[in-house]
């Protein structure tokens, strides 16, 4: 190829781009130079306090940092592992840097610059309301999980139930967005949004019975702890089993990420959304799924039990990784179902198994074999 | 309970009292249904506000998780409305939605001025029971403001308003014996197997005779479903 103008004035732009950039952070970062000094000061008056101070757990570790790095982190992943194992040459090799993980940035800057269209037709006041509502419910669940008895922003006594509360809220949220965006594909999608999510909830929530039965409490500090000598998911294997199925299911990743189906419905509830709401509903969902792991982990995974020669938290957030990766590698592995299937093994598999895995665990507990549990 | 505490049982009153009135007057049917979930959501504000934890989260999970949500869907599904003008959804709520801000605005008011002024809590309560009816009849003098839309719509906006002032004043008399218990003023620790023993044992049969009666209001709505279907 032989030099053109063309490509110089593209060399050109990007070089007075890159300049404009750095100015600009460079003045940003003078900016914040004052209020982050305080912030810092504020931690450091007492710095043995500092890594266990609600401020600290809300912005920092159980909380918002934290969450949004892993799903960064499971985007990236999602991405890669896909494509290496389709073949799809595009996310294989994109992005310079090692793997390509500032991709993402990109993609934020994309998206942030893009216009926010708001269809004519369209229910405006829920229209523009529903993705900041969905982002709020999507990451409140977050808050609950404890990383350990010490790394838990609201140590809720019903903490098990408020999560399912906020599992709840979801289906809802997703149905107004539908209706307020006045389109076929997106009424659809929500529909079939909340058909899915309502009806994996009650496997969920009867496979979430299991743990609690053997802990007994609702409180996820204590389900934790229960966990000390033995992971519930060797005595409650099945359970552990619908548990994740729901899980999938409630993510609407794949196999049952038929409420977004991108080759069938656009993007199903999301088709009218753009710019910086779409990133709300996106970010939200993959805060959501962050929570469900970690609530998983809690769960069944025996929490933060693990060996001394690493902190509890440490061993979450390991168990919490795998987990994630777990979730995101379905992606690459199955197609998607069809609606009727989907409702089918939710309504006479999932809820079967779930009781049946009750009832055993009542047996067991009659007979006296659980013992080695308390 | 400090003072605190009652301005945010105010906080929520008016949130709630707003959000029942707009589900029964609101006139996009979406919109009605959205704030009968607000208005659940605000009375299980209530019981959290009163320390009952377990009642609070179920009320957010059966009401606002699930009937909300059928309702929405079935408002959705069947009731196919027209989009209207944004600006006529509301009906003549906008002016009672201004009404019941200013309410929550005079309450705290009053509130912080009692507080400076080291009366007791009852007499806080006292004067909001007094102030009560005044508001529905201010509410009611707004209401009758409006264009003219027949006898029946008056008669239903009569009935909206009484309502939700059976529910604010409900809601008053709940807070002021509640508030005079003892029970609720430290912390309050019972336990799931407590409420489970006497829904069971204490109040046995009145869990059976609610059951019945659920279950004949549902073929009562079946019946009568039926019974249009053949009609036409």
């Amino acid at each position: 190829m032989t030099e053109t103008p063309r490509g110089d004035f593209f060399k050109t732009f990007r070089i007075v781009v890159t300049i404009v950039f750095l100015a600009s952070t460079a003045l940003l970062l003078y900016m914040l130079y004052g209020p982050a000094m305080s912030v810092i000061s504020y931690f450091l008056r007492d710095p043995q306090a500092f890594l266990v101070d609600p401020l600290f757990m809300v912005l920092i570790f159980p909380g918002l940092t934290y969450a949004g790095l892993v799903a960064y982190l499971a985007i990236w992943g999602e991405r890669k592992f896909a494509a290496k194992v389709q073949n799809r040459v595009g996310p294989l090799y994109a992005g310079a840097l090692p793997g390509g993980i500032l991709q993402n940035i990109a993609d934020l800057v994309k998206i942030l610059f893009k216009e926010v269209i708001i269809p004519r037709d369209s229910d405006k006041p829920i229209f523009i309301l529903a993705p900041v509502f969905a982002f709020i419910v999507g990451s409140l669940p977050v808050v609950l999980v404890p990383y350990s008895p010490t790394y838990v922003i609201l140590d809720f006594p019903v903490g098990l139930i408020l999560f399912f509360v906020f599992t709840a809220f979801y289906p809802l949220v997703l149905l107004l967005a539908g209706w307020s965006s006045n389109n076929k594909f997106s009424f659809i999608g929500s529909l079939r949004a909340l058909y899915q999510q309502a009806s994996y909830e009650i496997p969920l929530f009867l496979s979430a019975l299991a743990p609690v039965m053997l802990a007994g409490s609702l409180r996820l500090v204590d389900i934790g702890s229960a966990q000390g000598s033995v992971w519930f998911i060797l005595v409650a294997p099945i359970s552990a089993i619908v548990f994740f199925t729901s899980i999938l299911a409630e993510l609407e990743k794949y196999p049952f990420d038929i409420p977004e189906a991108d080759s069938e419905l656009v993007a199903g509830w999301l088709t009218e959304y753009s710019g910086v709401p779409y990133l709300l509903y996106q970010f939200g969902a993959y805060i959501k799924m962050v929570a469900y792991a970690s609530l998983f982990t809690v769960l069944f995974l025996g929490g933060w039990a693990g060996f001394a020669f690493l902190a509890p938290e440490w061993w979450m957030v390991i168990k919490v990784a795998i987990v994630v990766t777990i979730v995101i590698s379905t992606r690459a592995f199955f197609p998607r179902i069809r609606m009727d299937q989907l409702l089918s093994a939710g309504w006479t598999k999932l809820i079967p198994l779930a009781l049946l895995s009750l009832a055993s665990l009542v047996v067991l507990q009659m007979l006296g074999l659980l013992a080695f549990l308390r | 309970m400090t003072r605190l505490d009652y301005l945010l049982a105010i906080a929520i009153l008016a949130f709630t009292s707003l959000m029942a009135l707009l589900a029964l007057e609101s006139k996009s049917l979406v919109y009605g249904a959205v704030s009968l979930s607000g208005f659940f959501l605000g009375l299980s504000l209530f019981f959290f506000e009163l320390g009952l934890l377990y009642l609070g989260v179920f009320q957010l999970l059966v009401y606002v998780g699930a009937v909300s949500v059928l309702i929405l869907f079935a408002v959705m599904v069947i009731g196919h409305t027209p989009r209207k003008p944004t600006v006529g959804r509301f009906g003549g709520l906008g002016f009672l939605g201004g009404l019941f801000i200013a309410l929550a605005a005079v309450f705290a008011g009053l509130a912080m001025l009692f507080s400076f002024l080291d009366l007791a809590v009852d007499t806080i309560l006292q004067s909001l029971i007094y102030i009560g009816p005044v508001v529905v009849l201010l509410a009611f003098a707004v209401l009758f403001r409006g264009e003219p839309r027949g006898r029946s719509s008056y008669r239903f906006e009569a009935f909206g308003v009484l309502g939700a002032f059976l529910i604010f004043g409900s809601f008053l008399g709940a807070l002021s014996y509640l508030g005079s218990l003892s029970v609720f003023s430290g912390d309050v620790t019972f336990s799931m197997a407590d409420v489970a023993q006497s829904l069971l044992g204490q109040y046995g049969l009145l869990m059976v005779v609610l059951g019945l009666l659920l279950a004949s209001a549902a073929f009562g709505a079946v019946a009568l479903a039926k019974k249009e279907k053949e009609e036409k």
